[in-house]
């Protein structure tokens, strides 16, 4: 196989593990799944146009962080908006509203484990942009703080200090739930 | 996933990491199959290059390609003005053809000379 298909190949494998974590941070950030499929997609276009000839090793911290990058110029653009054109909020759902408060949680296991969930997702939601990042690149995408300094583009004490806020926050949430 | 082994984490639980993996892992029918078609879309941008980039080096350059056209174009106007603007005539007979005309002449001359020789003979 010449040296463009083989690389097809590797692009395509390598997108297709990423490609659902990468949506889930979108998600996570925008709110909305349209919108968190449209960043998805650039930065899926951006990685193949200018780094699909860079080494496959420097793919999963060049797409994350093209992906933080768009991430952070829809916020740019949300807060524009909301500045100007006072446009509700974007989301789906007021997930807050729809999710169970623990006190009031169905004593059987699965309900109670929905709650947690739905918890955690909205606790997860509501960090700050750059702890959210860190945390998430850490927990689903399994860098370590190295890697993970190269996606946000920042420094690894950085990423420390960003990633620990992340957690306190989240313990401090989720309560009986941080476990 | 990787690098991670070697670093002290004891601040997430594991419970959260898998409940927030395991969301991670999966998406919605739907969703998954729009993210597929980028997927699709971004490596055909790959391929694409691959193809072009398949072309000897010579002929990848524009500006070639184009002095190229233009040059073909020069030479068929070129071609055109120096014929006269029209077509050779083509022939109207082909040269077989021609033998068998000029043996049907022969044939005649001798068919006419055979018959003044027989008026001759018969006014004689």
């Amino acid at each position: 196989m010449n040296q463009g298909g083989s690389q097809a190949v590797a692009l395509n494998r390598f997108l297709a593990e990423v490609e659902n974590s990468a949506f889930h941070m979108a998600r996570y950030a925008v709110r909305d799944t349209d919108e968190a499929l449209d960043i998805v997609q650039d930065a899926m276009m951006t990685l193949a146009r200018k780094y699909a000839a860079r080494p496959a090793a420097e793919w999963r911290p060049l797409f994350f962080r093209i992906l933080q990058n768009r991430i952070r110029d829809w916020h740019r653009r949300s807060s524009f908006r909301g500045r100007f054109f006072a446009e509700p909020v974007r989301g789906d759902v007021d997930r807050i509203e729809q999710a169970s408060a623990p006190e009031s949680a169905n004593p059987m296991e699965q309900a109670s484990l929905d709650g947690a969930r739905d918890q955690l997702q909205i606790a997860v939601e509501a960090l700050p942009a750059r702890q959210q990042q860190a945390f998430l690149l850490r927990t689903i995408e399994g860098m370590n703080v190295e890697e993970t300094a190269q996606a946000m583009r920042c420094s690894q004490g950085s990423v420390k200090t960003h990633y620990s806020r992340a957690v306190r926050a989240l313990r401090a949430a989720l309560k009986e739930h941080w476990q | 996933m990787t690098g991670r082994q070697n670093e002290p984490d004891a601040l997430v639980p594991p419970g959260v990491e898998d409940s927030l993996r395991t969301e991670a892992s999966s998406v919605p029918p739907e969703v998954g199959e729009r993210l597929a078609a980028m997927r699709r879309q971004a490596v055909a941008t790959v391929d694409g290059r691959a193809a072009k980039a398949r072309l000897p080096g010579f002929f990848r350059r524009r500006e070639l390609v184009a002095a190229l056209c233009g040059a073909a174009v020069v030479v068929v106007a070129v071609l055109l003005v120096t014929s006269g603007g029209s077509l050779r005539e083509l022939p109207l007979v082909t040269e077989p053809e021609v033998a068998v005309v000029q043996d049907m002449e022969l044939l005649e001359d001798l068919e006419f000379l055979a018959w003044l020789e027989e008026e001759s003979q018969g006014a004689g």
